[in-house]
Protein backbone atom coordinates (compact mmCIF):
# COMPACT_ATOMS: atom_id res chain seq x y z
CA UNK A 1 0.00 0.00 0.00
CA UNK A 2 1.40 3.43 -1.11
CA UNK A 3 2.03 6.21 1.84
CA UNK A 4 -0.09 9.41 0.79
CA UNK A 5 2.70 11.79 1.93
CA UNK A 6 0.85 15.16 1.47
CA UNK A 7 -1.45 13.60 4.60
CA UNK A 8 1.52 12.06 6.52
CA UNK A 9 2.78 15.46 6.04
CA UNK A 10 -0.01 17.34 6.39
CA UNK A 11 -0.98 15.65 10.51
CA UNK A 12 2.43 14.70 11.17
CA UNK A 13 4.28 18.09 10.58
CA UNK A 14 3.33 20.06 13.02
CA UNK A 15 3.08 17.64 16.15
CA UNK A 16 6.76 16.48 14.80
CA UNK A 17 7.64 20.21 15.13
CA UNK A 18 5.61 20.20 18.56
CA UNK A 19 7.57 17.41 19.43
CA UNK A 20 10.90 18.39 18.88
CA UNK A 21 10.19 22.39 20.15
CA UNK A 22 10.23 20.51 24.08
CA UNK A 23 13.22 18.62 23.43
CA UNK A 24 16.10 21.15 21.56
CA UNK A 25 13.97 24.09 22.33
CA UNK A 26 14.43 25.88 19.72
CA UNK A 27 11.35 26.82 17.26
CA UNK A 28 13.78 27.16 14.10
CA UNK A 29 15.86 24.28 15.09
CA UNK A 30 12.98 22.51 15.99
CA UNK A 31 11.68 22.79 12.55
CA UNK A 32 14.55 22.21 10.75
CA UNK A 33 15.19 18.98 12.26
CA UNK A 34 11.59 18.17 11.50
CA UNK A 35 11.70 18.89 8.03
CA UNK A 36 14.93 16.90 8.09
CA UNK A 37 13.26 13.56 9.07
CA UNK A 38 10.63 14.13 6.79
CA UNK A 39 13.49 14.48 4.01
CA UNK A 40 14.61 11.15 5.31
CA UNK A 41 11.28 9.67 5.32
CA UNK A 42 10.24 10.41 1.60
CA UNK A 43 14.14 9.16 0.67
CA UNK A 44 13.35 5.82 2.56
CA UNK A 45 9.60 5.76 2.42
CA UNK A 46 9.19 3.36 5.43
CA UNK A 47 5.56 1.51 6.00
CA UNK A 48 4.55 3.24 9.07
CA UNK A 49 5.69 6.71 8.24
CA UNK A 50 4.45 8.04 11.44
CA UNK A 51 6.45 6.09 13.55
CA UNK A 52 9.40 5.96 11.55
CA UNK A 53 9.35 9.84 11.54
CA UNK A 54 8.91 9.88 15.00
CA UNK A 55 11.58 7.41 16.04
CA UNK A 56 14.07 9.37 13.72
CA UNK A 57 12.92 12.82 15.14
CA UNK A 58 13.69 11.39 18.59
CA UNK A 59 17.56 10.37 17.64
CA UNK A 60 17.93 13.67 15.99
CA UNK A 61 16.60 15.41 19.08
CA UNK A 62 18.96 13.45 21.20
CA UNK A 63 21.93 13.63 18.71
CA UNK A 64 21.37 17.51 19.34
CA UNK A 65 20.78 17.29 23.10
CA UNK A 66 24.74 16.03 22.47
CA UNK A 67 25.88 18.61 20.81
CA UNK A 68 28.14 20.85 23.36
CA UNK A 69 28.20 23.46 20.61
CA UNK A 70 25.18 23.69 19.82
CA UNK A 71 24.04 23.68 22.82
CA UNK A 72 26.20 26.74 23.61
CA UNK A 73 25.05 28.13 20.44
CA UNK A 74 21.76 27.88 21.95
CA UNK A 75 22.07 29.29 24.87
CA UNK A 76 23.50 32.67 22.91
CA UNK A 77 20.31 32.18 21.41
CA UNK A 78 18.18 32.68 23.80
CA UNK A 79 20.26 35.06 25.37
CA UNK A 80 20.07 37.82 21.57
CA UNK A 81 16.18 36.57 21.69
CA UNK A 82 15.90 38.41 25.07
CA UNK A 83 17.62 41.07 24.06
CA UNK A 84 15.56 41.29 21.32
CA UNK A 85 12.65 41.07 23.12
CA UNK A 86 13.32 43.81 25.32
CA UNK A 87 13.96 46.10 22.04
CA UNK A 88 10.85 45.65 20.83
CA UNK A 89 8.16 47.70 23.00
CA UNK A 90 4.73 46.54 21.54
CA UNK A 91 4.31 43.29 22.68
CA UNK A 92 6.90 43.06 25.37
CA UNK A 93 4.97 42.02 28.29
CA UNK A 94 3.35 39.19 26.02
CA UNK A 95 6.80 37.75 24.75
CA UNK A 96 8.43 38.14 28.00
CA UNK A 97 5.65 36.14 29.59
CA UNK A 98 6.11 33.54 26.82
CA UNK A 99 9.45 33.37 27.18
CA UNK A 100 9.20 32.92 31.20
CA UNK A 101 6.30 30.33 30.47
CA UNK A 102 8.79 28.44 28.17
CA UNK A 103 11.59 28.36 30.45
CA UNK A 104 9.44 27.15 33.69
CA UNK A 105 7.95 24.49 31.35
CA UNK A 106 11.19 23.59 30.37
CA UNK A 107 12.64 23.25 33.90
CA UNK A 108 9.51 21.51 34.95
CA UNK A 109 10.32 18.60 32.38
CA UNK A 110 13.76 18.26 33.24
CA UNK A 111 12.65 17.12 36.35
CA UNK A 112 11.31 14.27 34.43
CA UNK A 113 12.81 11.19 34.24
CA UNK A 114 13.64 10.53 30.45
CA UNK A 115 11.69 7.80 30.21
CA UNK A 116 8.78 9.38 31.87
CA UNK A 117 9.42 12.74 29.72
CA UNK A 118 9.74 10.82 26.92
CA UNK A 119 6.30 9.07 27.09
CA UNK A 120 4.99 12.49 28.29
CA UNK A 121 6.26 13.96 24.77
CA UNK A 122 5.02 11.95 22.72
CA UNK A 123 1.32 11.40 23.95
CA UNK A 124 1.62 15.30 23.63
CA UNK A 125 2.69 14.95 20.23
CA UNK A 126 -0.98 13.25 19.15
CA UNK A 127 1.00 9.29 19.70
CA UNK A 128 -1.93 6.74 20.57
CA UNK A 129 -0.70 4.60 23.41
CA UNK A 130 0.41 1.64 20.72
CA UNK A 131 2.85 3.94 19.13
CA UNK A 132 4.23 5.41 22.70
CA UNK A 133 4.87 1.83 23.53
CA UNK A 134 6.41 0.72 20.51
CA UNK A 135 8.75 3.84 20.61
CA UNK A 136 9.75 3.79 24.52
CA UNK A 137 9.68 0.07 24.79
CA UNK A 138 6.83 0.09 27.31
CA UNK A 139 3.87 -2.37 27.38
CA UNK A 140 1.18 -0.36 25.98
CA UNK A 141 -0.47 -1.52 29.72
CA UNK A 142 2.33 0.38 31.27
CA UNK A 143 1.35 3.42 29.48
CA UNK A 144 -1.47 4.89 31.55
CA UNK A 145 0.59 4.66 34.44
CA UNK A 146 3.34 6.46 33.19
CA UNK A 147 1.51 8.88 31.40
CA UNK A 148 -0.13 9.74 34.90
CA UNK A 149 3.13 10.00 37.13
CA UNK A 150 4.88 12.35 34.53
CA UNK A 151 1.48 14.36 34.58
CA UNK A 152 1.28 14.66 37.64
CA UNK A 153 5.49 15.42 38.58
CA UNK A 154 5.08 17.95 35.66
CA UNK A 155 2.27 19.92 37.51
CA UNK A 156 3.85 19.56 40.47
CA UNK A 157 7.26 20.82 39.13
CA UNK A 158 5.90 23.71 37.12
CA UNK A 159 4.12 25.16 40.35
CA UNK A 160 7.28 24.81 42.45
CA UNK A 161 8.93 26.86 39.73
CA UNK A 162 6.22 29.20 40.05
CA UNK A 163 6.62 29.30 44.27
CA UNK A 164 10.42 29.33 43.87
CA UNK A 165 9.58 32.76 41.06
CA UNK A 166 7.14 34.60 44.40
CA UNK A 167 9.85 34.04 46.92
CA UNK A 168 12.08 35.77 44.79
CA UNK A 169 10.17 38.74 43.95
CA UNK A 170 9.34 39.33 47.39
CA UNK B 1 -14.18 -5.87 39.85
CA UNK B 2 -11.85 -4.06 41.97
CA UNK B 3 -11.41 -0.19 41.98
CA UNK B 4 -9.78 1.04 38.62
CA UNK B 5 -6.12 1.89 38.70
CA UNK B 6 -4.70 5.67 37.75
CA UNK B 7 -3.15 4.18 35.01
CA UNK B 8 -6.44 2.74 33.57
CA UNK B 9 -8.41 6.31 34.40
CA UNK B 10 -5.78 8.16 32.41
CA UNK B 11 -5.79 5.60 29.59
CA UNK B 12 -10.16 6.34 29.67
CA UNK B 13 -9.72 9.58 29.67
CA UNK B 14 -7.22 9.44 27.06
CA UNK B 15 -9.73 7.56 24.65
CA UNK B 16 -7.37 4.85 24.78
CA UNK B 17 -8.86 1.83 27.04
CA UNK B 18 -9.57 -0.14 23.58
CA UNK B 19 -5.42 0.20 22.72
CA UNK B 20 -4.85 -1.95 26.07
CA UNK B 21 -4.48 -5.85 26.88
CA UNK B 22 -7.10 -7.51 28.00
CA UNK B 23 -10.46 -6.85 26.58
CA UNK B 24 -11.03 -4.96 29.96
CA UNK B 25 -12.55 -1.60 28.51
CA UNK B 26 -16.26 -2.16 28.92
CA UNK B 27 -15.89 -3.53 32.15
CA UNK B 28 -14.13 -0.30 33.14
CA UNK B 29 -16.30 1.32 31.89
CA UNK B 30 -18.77 -0.11 33.68
CA UNK B 31 -17.49 0.33 37.09
CA UNK B 32 -16.28 4.01 36.37
CA UNK B 33 -20.48 4.30 35.53
CA UNK B 34 -21.21 2.67 38.79
CA UNK B 35 -18.89 3.09 41.59
CA UNK B 36 -18.59 6.96 43.17
CA UNK B 37 -14.82 6.39 44.87
CA UNK B 38 -13.47 5.54 41.24
CA UNK B 39 -15.89 8.28 39.79
CA UNK B 40 -13.93 10.98 42.42
CA UNK B 41 -10.66 9.82 41.37
CA UNK B 42 -11.28 10.31 37.49
CA UNK B 43 -12.13 14.04 38.42
CA UNK B 44 -8.98 14.09 39.99
CA UNK B 45 -6.94 12.70 37.56
CA UNK B 46 -9.05 14.62 34.85
CA UNK B 47 -7.74 17.64 36.46
CA UNK B 48 -4.10 16.71 37.00
CA UNK B 49 -4.47 15.98 32.69
CA UNK B 50 -6.05 19.13 32.06
CA UNK B 51 -3.38 20.62 33.72
CA UNK B 52 -0.59 19.25 32.28
CA UNK B 53 -2.03 19.58 28.76
CA UNK B 54 -2.10 23.22 29.50
CA UNK B 55 1.30 23.68 30.77
CA UNK B 56 2.33 21.66 27.34
CA UNK B 57 -0.27 23.70 25.38
CA UNK B 58 1.07 27.17 26.77
CA UNK B 59 4.64 27.10 24.76
CA UNK B 60 3.06 25.85 21.26
CA UNK B 61 5.74 27.05 18.69
CA UNK B 62 4.81 29.06 15.35
CA UNK B 63 4.34 26.71 12.66
CA UNK B 64 6.12 26.97 9.13
CA UNK B 65 5.30 24.39 6.71
CA UNK B 66 7.47 24.46 3.76
CA UNK B 67 6.19 23.42 0.89
CA UNK B 68 5.70 18.94 0.65
CA UNK B 69 8.01 19.47 -2.87
CA UNK B 70 10.46 21.29 -1.47
CA UNK B 71 11.44 18.14 1.04
CA UNK B 72 11.08 16.08 -2.18
CA UNK B 73 13.51 17.95 -3.32
CA UNK B 74 16.20 17.77 -1.21
CA UNK B 75 15.36 14.54 -0.51
CA UNK B 76 16.03 13.84 -3.92
CA UNK B 77 19.15 15.83 -4.11
CA UNK B 78 20.71 13.56 -0.71
CA UNK B 79 22.41 10.73 -1.87
CA UNK B 80 24.35 7.72 0.44
CA UNK B 81 26.69 6.91 -1.69
CA UNK B 82 29.21 4.84 -0.93
CA UNK B 83 32.82 4.78 -1.69
CA UNK B 84 36.55 4.01 -1.06
CA UNK B 85 37.43 1.79 1.15
CA UNK B 86 39.96 3.18 3.36
CA UNK B 87 38.96 6.16 5.87
CA UNK B 88 40.00 8.23 8.49
CA UNK B 89 38.95 5.82 10.53
CA UNK B 90 41.98 3.33 10.29
CA UNK B 91 44.50 6.67 10.10
CA UNK B 92 43.96 7.15 13.57
CA UNK B 93 46.27 4.26 13.66
CA UNK B 94 47.21 0.68 15.71
CA UNK B 95 48.65 2.80 18.11
CA UNK B 96 45.42 3.84 19.84
CA UNK B 97 44.88 1.17 22.32
CA UNK B 98 46.69 -2.22 23.31
CA UNK B 99 44.63 -2.03 25.99
CA UNK B 100 41.21 -2.21 24.57
CA UNK B 101 42.45 -4.19 21.86
CA UNK B 102 43.41 -7.09 24.93
CA UNK B 103 39.92 -6.20 26.11
CA UNK B 104 38.48 -7.04 22.63
CA UNK B 105 40.12 -10.65 22.77
CA UNK B 106 39.34 -11.00 26.66
CA UNK B 107 35.84 -10.47 26.57
CA UNK B 108 35.47 -12.72 23.09
CA UNK B 109 37.40 -15.28 24.57
CA UNK B 110 34.44 -17.76 24.22
CA UNK B 111 32.44 -15.37 21.40
CA UNK B 112 30.98 -13.53 24.12
CA UNK B 113 28.45 -10.63 23.26
CA UNK B 114 28.44 -8.09 26.26
CA UNK B 115 24.80 -6.62 26.76
CA UNK B 116 25.06 -2.64 27.60
CA UNK B 117 24.85 -2.45 30.97
CA UNK B 118 26.82 -5.58 32.20
CA UNK B 119 30.19 -3.95 32.03
CA UNK B 120 29.93 -2.50 35.69
CA UNK B 121 32.97 -2.59 37.61
CA UNK B 122 33.15 -5.72 39.32
CA UNK B 123 34.94 -6.93 42.60
CA UNK B 124 39.04 -7.06 42.07
CA UNK B 125 39.83 -10.70 43.34
CA UNK B 126 43.29 -10.52 44.73
CA UNK B 127 45.78 -11.95 42.07
CA UNK B 128 48.29 -14.42 43.58
CA UNK B 129 52.10 -12.55 44.43
CA UNK B 130 54.03 -13.80 42.28
CA UNK B 131 57.32 -12.52 40.87
CA UNK B 132 56.82 -11.39 37.58
CA UNK B 133 59.77 -11.90 35.00
CA UNK B 134 61.17 -8.59 32.88
CA UNK B 135 58.03 -7.67 30.82
CA UNK B 136 60.07 -6.03 28.83
CA UNK B 137 63.77 -4.74 27.54
CA UNK B 138 62.66 -1.44 28.77
CA UNK B 139 62.20 -2.57 32.33
CA UNK B 140 65.13 -5.17 32.27
CA UNK B 141 65.91 -5.35 36.00
CA UNK B 142 62.77 -4.36 37.62
CA UNK B 143 61.46 -6.32 39.79
CA UNK B 144 57.33 -6.35 39.80
CA UNK B 145 54.80 -7.82 42.08
CA UNK B 146 51.65 -9.16 40.54
CA UNK B 147 50.04 -6.42 42.60
CA UNK B 148 51.54 -3.83 40.42
CA UNK B 149 51.39 -6.18 37.31
CA UNK B 150 48.16 -4.66 35.76
CA UNK B 151 49.54 -1.72 35.96
CA UNK B 152 53.37 -2.50 34.51
CA UNK B 153 51.59 -4.09 31.60
CA UNK B 154 49.29 -1.25 30.62
CA UNK B 155 52.13 1.04 31.45
CA UNK B 156 54.26 -1.27 28.83
CA UNK B 157 51.56 -1.89 26.56
CA UNK B 158 51.59 2.46 26.47
CA UNK B 159 55.23 2.27 25.49
CA UNK B 160 54.78 -0.10 22.84
CA UNK B 161 51.42 1.13 21.48
CA UNK B 162 52.35 4.94 21.02
CA UNK B 163 56.21 4.54 19.61
CA UNK B 164 56.00 7.98 19.21
CA UNK B 165 56.40 8.44 23.18
CA UNK B 166 59.04 6.11 23.56
CA UNK B 167 61.17 7.21 20.98
CA UNK B 168 60.67 10.75 21.81
CA UNK B 169 61.52 9.98 25.55
CA UNK B 170 62.55 6.74 26.42
CA UNK B 171 64.62 7.43 29.89
CA UNK B 172 61.19 9.73 31.14
CA UNK B 173 59.28 6.80 29.99
CA UNK B 174 60.92 4.03 31.61
CA UNK B 175 60.94 6.64 34.86
CA UNK B 176 57.02 7.36 34.78
CA UNK B 177 57.17 3.38 34.44
CA UNK B 178 59.31 2.93 37.11
CA UNK B 179 57.80 4.96 39.73
CA UNK B 180 54.39 3.65 39.12
CA UNK B 181 55.93 0.24 39.45
CA UNK B 182 57.35 1.22 42.87
CA UNK B 183 55.59 -0.28 45.79
CA UNK B 184 51.87 0.88 45.81
CA UNK B 185 48.97 -0.55 46.48
CA UNK B 186 46.73 1.68 44.32
CA UNK B 187 47.26 -0.55 41.17
CA UNK B 188 46.08 -0.06 37.70
CA UNK B 189 42.80 -1.41 38.83
CA UNK B 190 42.59 1.40 40.76
CA UNK B 191 42.38 3.85 38.27
CA UNK B 192 40.74 1.76 35.55
CA UNK B 193 37.44 3.50 34.82
CA UNK B 194 33.76 1.91 35.25
CA UNK B 195 34.72 -0.82 32.60
CA UNK B 196 34.93 -4.61 32.00
CA UNK B 197 38.37 -3.61 32.18
CA UNK B 198 39.13 -3.71 35.61
CA UNK B 199 37.66 -6.69 35.24
CA UNK B 200 39.72 -7.42 32.82
CA UNK B 201 43.16 -6.54 34.55
CA UNK B 202 42.46 -8.50 37.27
CA UNK B 203 41.57 -11.85 35.69
CA UNK B 204 43.84 -11.91 32.38
CA UNK B 205 47.06 -10.29 33.34
CA UNK B 206 48.77 -13.49 31.17
CA UNK B 207 47.17 -12.15 28.33
CA UNK B 208 48.25 -8.57 28.86
CA UNK B 209 51.57 -10.39 29.10
CA UNK B 210 51.43 -11.84 26.04
CA UNK B 211 50.08 -9.27 24.07
CA UNK B 212 52.39 -7.19 25.25
CA UNK B 213 54.92 -9.47 24.82
CA UNK B 214 53.42 -10.52 20.97
CA UNK B 215 53.45 -6.33 20.11
CA UNK B 216 56.75 -5.34 21.02
CA UNK B 217 58.49 -8.45 19.39
CA UNK B 218 56.47 -7.45 16.32
CA UNK B 219 54.65 -10.53 15.82
CA UNK B 220 51.23 -9.19 15.70
CA UNK B 221 51.65 -5.83 13.34
CA UNK B 222 48.20 -7.16 11.77
CA UNK B 223 46.18 -4.08 13.15
CA UNK B 224 45.25 -0.94 10.55
CA UNK B 225 47.99 0.57 9.28
CA UNK B 226 50.08 2.88 11.58
CA UNK B 227 49.03 7.11 11.37
CA UNK B 228 50.12 8.63 8.28
CA UNK B 229 50.58 11.75 10.20
CA UNK B 230 52.33 12.30 13.70
CA UNK B 231 50.15 13.01 16.28
CA UNK B 232 50.70 16.74 17.98
CA UNK B 233 53.96 17.49 19.27
CA UNK B 234 55.17 14.95 22.11
CA UNK B 235 55.92 15.73 25.53
CA UNK B 236 56.86 13.68 28.29
CA UNK B 237 55.33 14.44 31.41
CA UNK B 238 52.37 11.96 32.59
CA UNK B 239 49.84 14.87 31.48
CA UNK B 240 51.09 14.58 27.88
CA UNK B 241 50.81 11.54 27.65
CA UNK B 242 47.24 11.18 28.15
CA UNK B 243 46.88 13.53 26.12
CA UNK B 244 49.11 11.65 23.05
CA UNK B 245 47.26 8.40 23.15
CA UNK B 246 44.12 6.96 24.73
CA UNK B 247 43.23 4.26 26.96
CA UNK B 248 46.28 2.50 27.76
CA UNK B 249 48.21 5.27 28.51
CA UNK B 250 45.47 7.64 29.62
CA UNK B 251 45.17 4.86 32.76
CA UNK B 252 48.88 4.40 33.10
CA UNK B 253 49.59 7.85 33.53
CA UNK B 254 47.02 8.40 36.03
CA UNK B 255 48.23 5.53 37.77
CA UNK B 256 51.34 7.42 37.60
CA UNK B 257 50.61 10.47 38.99
CA UNK B 258 48.87 9.09 41.93
CA UNK B 259 51.89 6.88 42.32
CA UNK B 260 53.53 10.32 42.77
CA UNK B 261 50.87 11.50 45.33
CA UNK B 262 49.11 13.84 42.66
CA UNK B 263 45.89 14.15 42.16
CA UNK B 264 44.58 11.87 39.22
CA UNK B 265 42.13 14.83 38.38
CA UNK B 266 44.46 17.33 37.55
CA UNK B 267 45.46 14.74 34.20
CA UNK B 268 45.08 16.90 31.45
CA UNK B 269 43.33 14.84 28.69
CA UNK B 270 42.71 16.56 25.59
CA UNK B 271 40.36 14.40 24.47
CA UNK B 272 37.87 14.53 27.77
CA UNK B 273 38.42 18.51 28.38
CA UNK B 274 38.45 19.85 25.02
CA UNK B 275 35.71 17.45 23.26
CA UNK B 276 33.16 16.48 26.04
CA UNK B 277 31.74 13.44 26.22
CA UNK B 278 29.38 12.84 23.36
CA UNK B 279 28.26 11.01 20.46
CA UNK B 280 27.59 13.57 17.63
CA UNK B 281 27.09 12.71 14.00
CA UNK B 282 27.79 14.83 11.26
CA UNK B 283 24.59 14.74 9.11
CA UNK B 284 26.44 14.86 5.32
CA UNK B 285 29.42 15.00 6.58
CA UNK B 286 30.35 13.68 3.08
CA UNK B 287 29.43 17.58 1.71
CA UNK B 288 30.66 19.56 4.45
CA UNK B 289 34.38 17.39 4.06
CA UNK B 290 35.36 15.91 0.74
CA UNK B 291 38.10 13.86 1.87
CA UNK B 292 34.82 12.43 4.08
CA UNK B 293 32.82 9.50 2.59
CA UNK B 294 29.87 7.43 4.12
CA UNK B 295 31.19 4.93 1.88
CA UNK B 296 34.92 5.32 4.05
CA UNK B 297 32.99 3.47 6.62
CA UNK B 298 33.80 0.10 7.53
CA UNK B 299 30.81 -2.36 6.24
CA UNK B 300 28.38 -1.76 9.87
CA UNK B 301 25.28 -2.12 7.61
CA UNK B 302 23.09 -5.49 7.48
CA UNK B 303 22.73 -6.67 4.19
CA UNK B 304 19.02 -6.77 3.57
CA UNK B 305 17.69 -4.28 5.98
CA UNK B 306 17.01 -0.71 4.54
CA UNK B 307 20.00 1.92 4.97
CA UNK B 308 18.34 4.56 6.76
CA UNK B 309 21.18 7.05 7.88
CA UNK B 310 24.95 6.49 7.94
CA UNK B 311 27.27 9.21 9.25
CA UNK B 312 30.38 9.89 10.73
CA UNK B 313 31.05 11.09 14.42
CA UNK B 314 32.44 14.47 14.25
CA UNK B 315 33.04 15.41 17.75
CA UNK B 316 33.66 14.49 20.79
CA UNK B 317 35.72 11.50 21.98
CA UNK B 318 34.56 9.30 19.73
CA UNK B 319 35.29 11.08 16.45
CA UNK B 320 35.89 8.76 13.88
CA UNK B 321 32.93 6.77 14.58
CA UNK B 322 30.26 5.54 12.64
CA UNK B 323 26.85 5.72 13.14
CA UNK B 324 24.64 3.64 10.93
CA UNK B 325 20.42 3.45 11.10
CA UNK B 326 18.75 0.62 9.46
CA UNK B 327 15.54 0.22 8.98
CA UNK B 328 14.20 -3.89 10.49
CA UNK B 329 11.78 -5.81 8.79
CA UNK B 330 9.07 -4.17 11.15
CA UNK B 331 9.44 -0.91 10.77
CA UNK B 332 11.74 -0.66 14.05
CA UNK B 333 15.30 1.41 13.68
CA UNK B 334 18.39 -0.03 14.37
CA UNK B 335 21.02 1.60 15.42
CA UNK B 336 24.78 1.00 14.80
CA UNK B 337 27.53 3.01 16.89
CA UNK B 338 30.79 2.18 15.91
CA UNK B 339 33.51 3.90 18.41
CA UNK B 340 37.03 3.49 17.35
CA UNK B 341 40.18 2.42 19.17
CA UNK B 342 40.63 4.27 22.40
CA UNK B 343 37.33 4.91 23.09
CA UNK B 344 35.73 3.62 26.20
CA UNK B 345 32.17 3.08 26.14
CA UNK B 346 31.68 3.84 29.47
CA UNK B 347 33.11 7.20 28.90
CA UNK B 348 29.90 7.98 26.81
CA UNK B 349 26.64 9.53 28.25
CA UNK B 350 24.17 6.70 29.15
CA UNK B 351 22.04 5.63 26.38
CA UNK B 352 18.52 6.74 27.21
CA UNK B 353 16.12 5.02 29.36
CA UNK B 354 13.91 3.77 26.35
CA UNK B 355 13.67 0.45 26.48
CA UNK B 356 16.09 -0.66 23.60
CA UNK B 357 18.20 -3.34 24.76
CA UNK B 358 21.54 -3.39 23.60
CA UNK B 359 24.65 -4.72 22.74
CA UNK B 360 28.49 -4.05 22.45
CA UNK B 361 30.93 -6.00 20.76
CA UNK B 362 34.66 -5.34 19.74
CA UNK B 363 35.11 -4.85 16.24
CA UNK B 364 38.14 -3.75 14.05
CA UNK B 365 40.25 -2.29 17.14
CA UNK B 366 37.31 -0.43 18.38
CA UNK B 367 33.49 -1.42 19.73
CA UNK B 368 30.30 -2.38 17.89
CA UNK B 369 27.22 -0.91 19.51
CA UNK B 370 23.92 -2.47 18.43
CA UNK B 371 20.53 -0.77 20.01
CA UNK B 372 16.70 -1.63 19.42
CA UNK B 373 13.47 -2.12 20.38
CA UNK B 374 14.95 -6.14 20.80
CA UNK B 375 15.67 -8.47 23.36
CA UNK B 376 19.55 -9.24 23.01
CA UNK B 377 19.06 -12.33 22.12
CA UNK B 378 17.86 -11.22 18.42
CA UNK B 379 20.41 -8.37 18.69
CA UNK B 380 22.47 -11.07 18.76
CA UNK B 381 20.89 -12.66 15.57
CA UNK B 382 21.27 -9.46 13.95
CA UNK B 383 24.90 -9.38 14.84
CA UNK B 384 25.29 -12.80 12.83
CA UNK B 385 23.49 -11.63 10.18
CA UNK B 386 26.03 -8.34 10.22
CA UNK B 387 29.03 -10.91 10.64
CA UNK B 388 27.64 -13.47 7.93
CA UNK B 389 27.90 -10.64 5.39
CA UNK B 390 30.94 -9.04 6.42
Amino acid sequence: MSVDWTDVYRNTYPDLVRFLHRKVWDVERAQDLAQEAFVRALRHEPKKPRAWLFQVAANLARDEARTVIRRKRHLTLLKSETEDLQASAPDLNDQLSEQERMVRVKAALEGLSDRDRDVLLLWDAGQSYTEIARQAGLAVGAIGTTLARARRRLADAYHETETEKANVAR
Amino acid sequence: MSHVSEGILHAYLDGALDQLPGGEADSVRDHLARCTQCSIQLGEAGAVRDEAIAILGGILPPLDMPPLEDLRSRAAAVRVEPTGTSGRLYRMGWAASVVLAVGAGWMLRGGEVIPLGMMDPIEVPSAPRAPLRSLSEELAGLEVTADDEDLVAAATSATTSSDVVAQAAPDRVREDVERAASPVQETMTDALPRTGLREMTAEAPAVFRQFVDSAESGVDQSGPPAPEESPEPLGVSGSELVALAPAAERYAATSVLRAEGRRPDVVTSARKATAGLSLVPSNHSDEEDPDRHVGDAPPFVISGLELIDMSWISEGVTAGGVRVLQELEDGEILELLHLPEGVDPDDLDPFPEDGKAGVITPRDGGWLIMRANRTVEELQALLERLDGAS
